[in-house]
């Protein structure tokens, strides 16, 4: 309704303001003036599929040449209240560049509107670079800051992108995201305790929300991985242990906080951990760094075949991932073909037609890039391009084969390609990262085998020179009670896993180093 | 952090930890009943009893609840298609043991002193010989189960409805089964299925002939036809070994 209120202001003074300053309209330009009259009419009296077509029209006329920059910005307006963001945007960017014109400030601000609905880096960056925060409408001034942050946070300008953060007003929508974002710039800027400070601001900000609120458990999950950058192991899996587990950031806490208890010689809790993090609940999940962690605590408590065991199945996952990544990115470095791969996998995945083994990019990378922010957001802005697309096409009364309609489809055919093609290099970056990743991984895994060929054959040497050896590692009995003192039952592992279990693995094996 | 693995094993590497009693830290314990979230909910993964597109067979006894003339006791077998871990078909086979129950006898022999009370031997009627049933069963859930905290059990819950045909030599009948069971599996292949059934079906009312066998009033044993019918709700408990293929 504000945007309707500003718009109709806006109709009503463009005209006046313009003709005040030309000279009064010869006989000949009447005609024309009344066609402008009529198209903002149109445009103040809601129907602004006409308004747009006329205005459209005009903006191409020689003889509103004078009028253009006006005519321009008052049709972005009718496009932006159409929810044609796209189109809106790219008739601000028209007024914005051409310059020398008394509507570049309201245009880049509809422009930073427009870009914020459809999520478009390019746009922001184009909008946010050339705007005066102090001229920006009070109102949006919030959006405005948590942009430029995270412009800054892009651009690894960290103390700055804080800063804007932290410029996001608390009752503002974008406080929650600002304020995590704040933390994670601190974070990232070594600031820790400030870091520290922002997700407790967070939390506090959230206490009356549920246990399991999102950004609740996304502050606290802020905490506790500075706690971990600060080396208090333990409170940070304090922190760890109060995320619920019905929250979705659970899982990586599992994973996480195995370092923290790594770090603390729990060697036990983080079996624990692994028997959870390694069921078959998470085959899906991409993490070769969660089985070389896993061998590693073997190795600590001297369980050479278990770590065996863990380093075999490393080999038998991560190294054909490796091949099948490889062999794709010598194939082609087309950007669209890299889009189309995970475009496919993920309307497959939707229908429950997939076949994984069958395809270019390994599930479980193909899994991992479809949840990376950067290829979301490009997804994302794909998306609502489209729905912009569909939006025209089912406008009544042939808008869409009017010439503002034919430029408007043009304009989106345009950038969906070009968003593909964007989205298509975002996959192909996180495959050479990947790939780069676990040529370092599997040297890693080398290095693991290495040291547990060395742990076996100490070992040996001891038992060769007769120094007491237990007969037996204890875990080769499988035929042990337990007593569980504090009152919990025992649940012998039969090789099921239990999604009401996941998280109360335990690891009962012992150290078996002598 | 893969760099820092070698780094920290380079550290830490001559830390040793000795724990010989495992001991498990109270917060390390269950403290939450609510449930790890993820995008397709699956209750369970690597279930050792895969039931999904297998047979099963199965054999056992059973035992009718509340019939008052006959034996009680029946044999059972059935055999079943798994079409999913939820549906399944199921054939199942009743064979009532040939006899008359302990109050059947009683009611045979009748009483010749005062009070006298005519002999009435329910055999004479048409009775229920075996039965062949086809079925639609439901698997409601899937769990486990430990009893002594030294072994675990898995199990299911069905409940099963279907519609069959009764043989009892002179006649025939159509009955409709419905039932409710759970299966034991004490392996991935063995079990033991326990059910509750009932049977539903119009048969002879053997009540409404007199059936006396003792001399002199011998009565011949009437043709089916000769009976009056009555609605049957036959409760049975049944318990198989079952295998699955």
């Amino acid at each position: 309704m504000k945007r309707l209120i500003l718009l109709l202001a806006v109709i009503t003074l463009a005209p006046l303001g313009a003709v005040g300053q030309q000279q009064r309209p010869r006989g000949s330009a009447v005609g024309t003036d009344r066609d402008l009259a009529d198209a903002l009419m149109l445009a103040k009296s809601g129907k602004y599929a006409e308004a747009s077509r006329r205005l459209f029209q005009l903006s191409y006329s020689p003889r509103y040449r004078d009028r253009r920059m006006q005519i321009k910005y008052i049709l972005g307006m009718t496009l932006h209240q159409m929810k044609l963001n796209q189109v809106a945007a790219f008739q601000f960017i028209g007024v914005v560049k051409e310059g020398n014109n008394k509507y570049i400030k309201q245009s880049l601000e509809k422009l930073s509107l427009a870009a914020d609905s459809l999520g478009d880096d390019t746009l922001l960056n184009y909008a946010i670079s050339r705007i005066n925060v102090d001229e920006f409408p009070r109102v949006h001034r919030d959006m405005l800051h948590y942009r430029i942050g995270e412009y800054q946070m892009r651009n690894k300008q960290y103390e700055q992108a804080a800063q804007s953060f932290a410029r996001v007003a608390r009752g503002a929508g974008t406080y929650n995201i600002a304020k995590y974002q704040e933390g994670l710039a601190l974070a990232e800027s070594n600031q820790l305790d400030r870091a520290l400070a922002a997700f407790e601001e967070l939390m506090q900000a959230r206490s009356a929300a549920p246990v399991n609120d999102k950004t609740k458990v996304a502050a606290q999950m802020g905490k506790a991985r500075v706690l971990y950058q600060k080396k208090a192991w333990d409170e940070s899996l304090e922190v760890y242990r109060d995320v619920p587990r019905d929250s979705e950031f659970w899982h990586d806490t599992v994973f996480e906080s195995s370092w923290a208890m790594l770090r603390s010689g729990r060697f036990r809790s983080a079996l624990s951990n692994f028997n959870t993090l390694h069921s078959a609940f998470y085959e899906d999940n991409y993490m070769p760094e969660s089985l070389l962690l896993r061998s590693i605590v073997y190795l600590y408590i001297c369980k050479y075949d278990e770590m065996d065991k863990t380093l075999t199945l490393f080999s038998n996952i991560y190294k054909p991932v490796y091949t099948q990544i490889d062999r794709t990115l010598q194939s082609s470095d087309n950007a669209n073909r890299y889009f189309n791969m995970i475009n496919d996998m993920m309307k497959m995945n939707k229908k429950g037609k997939l076949d994984k083994m069958s395809l270019p990019i390994p599930y479980i990378v193909a899994q991992k890039i479809v949840r990376e922010a950067d290829f979301q957001n490009s997804f994302q802005y794909i998306r609502k391009l489209m729905e912009e697309r569909n939006r025209i096409k089912k406008l009544p009364g042939g808008w869409g084969a009017s010439p503002v309609g034919q430029y408007s489809i043009k304009v989106l055919n345009t950038r969906i390609a070009k968003a593909k093609e964007r989205a298509g290099k975002i996959v192909r970056n996180h495959l050479l990262l990947i790939r780069e990743e676990l040529v370092d991984q599997i040297e890693q895994e080398g290095f693991a085998r290495y040291e547990m060929i060395n742990g076996r054959k100490e070992s040996l040497k001891k038992r060769i020179a007769g120094k007491d050896l237990p007969d037996q590692q204890i875990d080769e009995s499988n035929k042990r009670d337990y007593y569980i003192q504090n009152g919990y039952e025992y649940w012998p592992f039969r090789g099921e896993y239990w999604l009401d279990e996941l998280g109360n693995y335990h690891y009962v094996g012992t150290q078996s180093c002598n | 952090m893969t760099k820092s693995l070698f780094i920290l094993l380079a550290c830490l590497f001559t830390t040793v930890a000795h724990a010989d009693n495992i001991e498990f830290p109270d917060e390390e314990l269950a403290r939450e009943t609510t449930l790890p979230v993820f995008e397709k909910r699956r209750v369970v993964m690597n279930r050792l009893v895969e039931t999904e597109k297998r047979f099963e067979f199965g054999a056992g006894a059973g035992l009718e609840m509340n019939e008052p003339y006959y034996n009680d006791f029946m044999l059972q077998f059935m055999g079943t298609y798994n079409i999913d871990n939820v549906s399944a078909v199921n054939v199942q086979a009743l064979m009532w043991m040939d006899g008359l129950s302990s109050y059947g006898e009683q009611l045979k022999l009748g009483r010749q002193t005062a009070p006298v009370v005519e002999s009435f031997d329910a055999m004479k009627a048409p009775h229920p010989k075996w039965g062949l049933f086809g079925n639609y069963e439901f698997i409601a859930y899937y769990g486990k189960i430990s009893i002594t905290k030294q072994t675990v059990m898995n199990l299911n819950l069905f409940g099963i409805a279907g519609l069959g045909y009764i043989n009892m030599d002179t006649a025939n009948a159509i009955a409709l089964n419905l039932g409710l069971g759970q299966n034991f599996f004490f392996t991935k292949h063995f079990g033991l299925r326990a059910d509750v059934r009932w049977l539903i079906f119009q048969g002879p009312n053997a009540t409404t002939k007199q059936l006396r066998s003792v001399a002199p009033n011998n009565d011949p044993s009437p043709a089916a036809s000769a009976f009056g019918n009555r609605i049957y709700y036959n409760s049975q408990i049944g318990l198989s070994a079952v295998f699955v293929l």
